[in-house]
């Protein structure tokens, strides 16, 4: 009766609001083999994930797991079920010993008391590390660690429940070369001990090294499962992952006209990840930065801004040299930022609209320190009728919006300044609705055609095709190319750099 | 359509329980006493005592609310107003310096210790609540090292003008707690100075994305109640007509008392003045009437500690209920 397969998942949806997150989702795990999932971000890997460990629950769809419908209510029980994650951020207490946080919550304790009992806890953990083939000090602390012990400390953890499936949540992401070999090693040493993996990266090469069988996915949809690797190749997969409807595309950069070059950014170099990043835009141009995660967009874009510090690098604003300590100094020359939280970033949640857009420029509509509370309203209700935001009233608070009209917020709030030169957009759809998100690339289009320069980070590729004139690609701290708007059309081009080709 | 309108009126009842709650219990600690204490307790020469007791608590309270709108505690406010006492009367009978100069000198020391408060909080990063708890250890035993734990007495009265002297009938303390308290509305709800504090308290992260200096704000929000501090120093100091060194000492849990009971006042779980002001006003009458009935000083104590509970309980639950 034994099946081969160990996970069959059938016509899967999860669904928010009217959006489908997953649409009916469909492939099977075999025993003992890596299985991979891939896709953009935002395709629904995680999504997956989390429906297949029962963090959220699933709207449709059976998954079986040795060929019995799985009933599983949470991670705890998708535990005691067999099916483990490693999860991309890894949870762990900072300053316990490897073995406490191994059996945290399960310490062996003192025959007929409630002691922990210390000797048996690392020795235990001893025996499992042995076990494991895992060399690691049971006692030394968690935070001492390396990211990669770290990671090697909770899969011990993971399999001390004697997982028989294990879901690797992007592992390789903040991992160096060796640490990525190394891991792929121990995954492929799971393997021939019976275990059933399932594998989720960015990074091709992994993939094709491990795999068994790949499933990629793309906007929620299954567009091929269960490929056998050896019928697949690095080009046919980005090809799956970014092939998509191209049926109600609109370009937005049609009409443009740039001026002189507004912004020029020569060798910047932080203490984390971003080395040596030079790029320039022209008055009117947009231009889009994209990468994987981790790719160090934010960050560099941060330390133009100011509000990270730099190791070395310079800033030419206007043909000028340009000095900036702080964010201050960006925003008094008419550098503006929407930023990618926008509910911790962007707003003051439990503040008035009018309180939330009148943040950054109070300086220049007091007198003698003092409010003009008129003026204030009017000028709110100027910007936030300019984006269409639908609203009760001025001084209702910033939580109560849904998240499009929480972004137009920001985007008020950046505007009502009215000096700006250039905006920087980190990810400036994320999360919202069709509706807005189209909206606010008009917004940034008429920007563009009044002079107005925008610089957009997004991971949404065809975002960066509809809007942008100029790409700049980034692949682990390092821009790695630009294309102009015709070159970044094609999505194979731009992934291969993404990937760091 | 009828249960439609029940539940509208259930929200409403919520609302207003939410808000106003706290007001409700007032009024009715204000019908008891008016009813165990016939004739003395509802009085003008009563309620102008009532107002004049608080003034010292309202003006504490009003600098703290700034500090706690922003994010920020202060946990030394009772010393520093204790050490403000000291310093005013050793200006004025060591120094022989004019009143004013010696009220003068006061501020600037209690808006000094704000500073070094300030400082340590936003530009050093030390938690607010283990920094200035450590400040008042400090405080506490300067002021003591400095004064051997003597009190300054033989002032001839000369501080009575802050307290016990009048105007129009009525004590100079209430101007003074009344004036305080426009200032700070005023800074609170018209100035940049305000609104950032709010938006600071709120999400100090946005706030600092959108230009605003979040360091130089809680600088000057300490610093103003640090003057708060010196403020009440003046007028504890008129009404005791002596400098104690640890006069103010018992005021400093109290305010931070007053100050989260007012936000259980008005705005729904949120510091505000108005709120501070009724909270110093509830722990004054509380007192007051304990002392009009003749209770013993340990049931006040008793009766505030429950009062406080009571009143942030009951909002803890409300809010919870929202989300």
């Amino acid at each position: 009766m034994a099946t081969d397969n160990v996970i069959e998942i059938y016509n899967v949806d999860k669904r928010y609001g009217v959006i489908y997150a997953l649409k009916d989702v469909s492939f099977t795990v075999k025993r003992g083999h890596v299985h991979s999932l891939m896709g953009e971000n935002g395709a629904g890997k995680s999504t997956l994930v989390k429906v297949l460990t029962s963090v959220i629950a699933k709207d449709n769809g059976r998954i079986l797991k040795d060929g019995q419908e799985l009933k599983i209510r949470n991670y705890e029980q998708a535990v005691q079920a067999g099916i483990a994650l490693v999860p991309q951020e890894l949870s762990f207490v900072d300053y316990f010993t490897v073995a406490e946080n191994i059996y945290l919550g399960r310490q062996p304790l003192k025959k007929g008391t409630n002691l922990v009992d210390w000797k048996k806890l690392y020795s235990d953990t001893d025996e499992l590390l042995k076990r494991l083939h895992i060399s690691l000090n049971p006692k030394a602390l968690a935070k001492n660690l390396s990211v990669s012990d770290q990671q090697m400390m909770v899969i011990a953890r993971i399999l001390k429940d004697d997982a028989d499936i294990i879901i690797f949540d992007e592992p390789t992401a903040r991992l160096g070369h060796e640490e990525i070999a190394f891991l792929l090693k121990y995954i492929k040493y799971l393997k021939t001990c019976g275990k059933s993996i399932i594998f989720i990266s960015h990074h091709l090469d992994e993939v094709m090294d491990i795999s068994d069988e790949v499933t990629v996915l793309r906007d929620g949809h299954v567009v091929a499962s269960d490929i056998p690797i050896n019928e697949i190749d690095e080009k046919k997969m980005i090809h799956l992952m970014v092939n998509r409807n191209v049926d109600t595309k609109e370009d937005f950069t049609i009409g443009r006209v740039y001026g002189d070059e507004i912004l020029r950014v020569e060798n910047l170099t932080r203490k984390d990840l971003v080395k040596d990043a030079s790029f320039s835009i022209r008055k009117g141009e947009v231009l889009g930065f994209f990468g994987l995660v981790g790719a160090g967009r934010t960050e560099l874009l941060r330390s133009v801004l100011g509000i990270d510090s730099k190791l070395s690098g310079d800033i030419y604003f206007e043909g000028k040299k340009l000095k900036i300590k702080s964010i201050k100094d960006s925003i008094a020359a008419g550098l503006a930022l929407v930023p990618e939280e926008r509910r911790q970033q962007g707003l003051v949640l439990d503040t008035s609209l009018r309180d939330n857009i009148m943040l950054g420029c109070r300086q220049k509509i007091t007198r003698f320190g003092l409010l003009n509370r008129k003026l204030e309203v009017s000028m709110s209700k100027t910007e936030v009728e300019k984006l269409n935001l639908a609203y009760n009233n001025l001084e209702q608070r910033a939580s109560e919006l849904s998240g499009g009209n929480q972004q137009k917020l920001v985007i008020a709030k950046a505007r009502c300044r009215g000096e700006n030169k250039i905006y920087v957009f980190d990810e400036p759809t994320r999360g919202i609705d069709v509706g807005a998100k189209s909206e606010i690339y008009s917004m940034i289009a008429d920007m563009a055609k009044n002079g107005i320069t925008s610089i957009v980070i997004s991971s949404e590729l065809p975002e960066i095709q509809l809007l942008c004139d100029r790409v700049v690609i980034m692949h682990e701290g390092r821009i790695i190319k630009i294309l102009d708007h015709e070159e970044l059309q094609s999505a194979e081009t731009v992934m291969k750099y993404a990937i760091g080709g | 359509m009828k249960t439609k309108n029940t539940n509208i009126g259930k929200v409403k009842v919520a609302t207003f329980a939410k808000k106003y709650g706290t007001l409700v219990a007032l009024f009715v600690i204000c019908v008891f006493f008016t009813l165990k204490c016939p004739g003395v307790f509802l009085t003008k020469s009563n309620i102008i005592t009532v107002l004049r007791q608080i003034s010292i608590l309202a003006v504490m309270g009003a600098g703290m609310t700034v500090i706690m709108i922003g994010g920020g505690i202060d946990l030394s406010c009772g010393y520093n107003v204790s050490f403000c006492g000291i310093i005013a009367a050793t200006l004025y009978q060591n120094y022989g310096l004019p009143i004013w100069l010696a009220a003068i000198g006061a501020l600037a020391f209690g808006a000094l210790i704000g500073l070094f408060n300030g400082l340590l909080v936003s530009y050093v990063r030390i938690p607010a609540f283990i920094c200035t708890m450590s400040a008042g250890f400090l405080i506490q035993g300067l002021n003591q090292a400095y004064t051997k734990g003597y009190p300054i007495s033989g002032l001839n009265n000369a501080f009575d003008i802050f307290a016990l002297g009048t105007t129009l009938g009525i004590p100079n303390a209430i101007y003074i707690m009344a004036a305080f308290m426009v200032l700070i509305y005023v800074l609170l709800n018209h100035t940049k100075f305000g609104r950032n504090c709010y938006a600071m308290g709120g999400n100090a992260e946005a706030t600092m994305m959108s230009g605003v200096n979040i360091n130089m704000t809680q600088l000057l929000a300490y610093v103003l109640s640090g003057l708060g501090m010196a403020v009440a120093a003046l007028i504890l100091l008129s009404r005791l007509g002596a400098a104690h060194p640890t006069a103010g000492d018992g005021y400093n849990m109290t305010c931070v008392a007053v100050v989260f009971l007012g936000s259980t006042m008005f705005r729904e779980g949120e510091h505000n003045l108005l709120g501070s002001l009724f909270g110093a006003l509830i722990m004054g009458i509380m007192v007051n009437g304990m002392t009009l009935m003749n209770l013993p000083y340990y049931y006040q104590n008793i009766a505030q500690g429950a009062v406080i509970l009571l009143a942030v309980a009951v909002s803890s639950i409300m809010r919870a209920k929202k989300k």
